[in-house]
């Protein structure tokens, strides 16, 4: 290992952390690198200053104070989704979350509805062919004037036509 | 024998405050040094010590016994911590003379404690100076003396995050003091 991977190791080493094959990789090498065994030194220095802020015990009274705010608390169990939702925005919650949804599923249906291709004018439509008395009259005249009767005519008709002669 | 943390909160969640009292008397010293070495604060450290407390009582039914209970109580505290934090940069507070400074001098010669009392302060700054994630991570591993493992758990990240995070407050904490001309 080069001394740039011990050095990023000793931190961990000087806190006991490192796994028996590290620690033995940083034994064996700071036995012969002067550099990365100052860098340990100083590891170990920097550890000791940081002591000198030393542990300062709960102040007096802490305690009887906690203790007696501790009475007032009130136990909050587990939510379900409905008291995280309520807990939200208050009690009304869930009376404006379903306002707020029926809102939104009403916006969806008219955009869909004005998205469609607009619906087509009576004066727009084609007339449609007048229709004699006899609805198998305009067929007669049809076949009459054809080449084909077949061209013109589905199977139903020739039936249609055939019982008419 | 004496009773697990996790047996306690077992107690508790059923409303015994013997057992909570437990808890406290068991936690209290740790918690306040960690809120106090974090917020470098004595009497903000003091609030938010209790409040980590009372949420604990408050929030007993959440508490899942197969996960540490001393992780669960840091992480508690380190968000409150956090908060705290974050209202005082909102509102640019400073925090006020730190007493425990000059109440807890084992020194009897003047010379040594004012000698300690500045070194306190330096180290106090240096500490402060540091990035947030660091300044958890190292005051947990040096004032708490938690394990790496305790310390991922209870900062909810990876062990490669908190050796990471160790390694740069150490380097920064000595560059500080360095430029302060006492390593």
């Amino acid at each position: 290992m080069n001394c740039e991977k011990i050095k990023a190791l000793l931190s961990v080493y000087v806190d006991g952390e490192a796994t028996e094959k590290e620690a033995r990789l940083i034994r064996e090498h700071i036995a012969v690198c002067a550099d990365c065994k100052q860098e340990e030194q100083s590891l170990y220095r920097t550890s000791e200053m940081l002591k000198h802020w030393g542990n300062t015990p709960a102040p007096d009274g802490f305690c009887e104070a906690l203790l007696a705010k501790a009475e007032n608390v009130t136990r909050r169990p587990r939510r379900s989704i409905i008291d995280a939702v309520r807990s939200l925005a208050g009690p009304r919650a869930i009376i404006r979350v379903a306002v707020y949804g029926a809102t939104v599923v009403l916006l969806c249906v008219a955009v869909i509805l004005l998205a469609r291709p607009p619906l087509r004018r009576a004066s727009m439509v084609e007339p449609l062919p007048t229709i004699s008395e006899s609805p198998l009259q305009n067929l007669d005249e049809t076949a009459q004037g054809s080449e084909s009767f077949l061209e013109y005519t589905t199977m139903a008709e020739i039936k249609v036509k055939g019982l008419w002669k | 024998m004496r009773a697990s943390d996790e047996d306690l909160m077992k107690r508790c969640r059923e409303g015994d405050m013997s057992a909570f009292e437990l808890i406290v008397l068991r936690y209290k010293d740790a918690i306040f040094n960690f809120t106090y070495h974090f917020l470098a604060d004595y009497h903000r450290a003091q609030d938010i010590s209790q409040e980590t407390f009372l949420r604990v009582l408050r929030y007993a039914d959440r508490y899942k016994s197969r996960n540490s209970f001393k992780s669960w109580i840091y992480r508690i505290a380190t968000n409150l911590c956090k908060n705290e934090l974050r209202d005082r940069s909102r509102h640019k507070e400073l925090p006020l003379d730190d007493p425990a400074v000059y109440t807890e001098s084992r020194y009897t010669s003047p010379d040594k404690a004012y000698e300690n009392e500045e070194m306190q302060r330096l180290v106090r700054e240096a500490v402060n100076a540091l990035p947030e994630d660091q300044r958890m991570a190292i005051v947990m591993r040096e004032y708490q003396d938690m394990s790496y493992e305790e310390i991922a758990s209870a900062l909810n990240c990876s062990l490669g995050a908190v050796k990471s995070k160790i390694y740069r407050a150490r380097q920064n904490i000595k560059r500080i003091l360095i430029e302060a001309e006492v390593s």
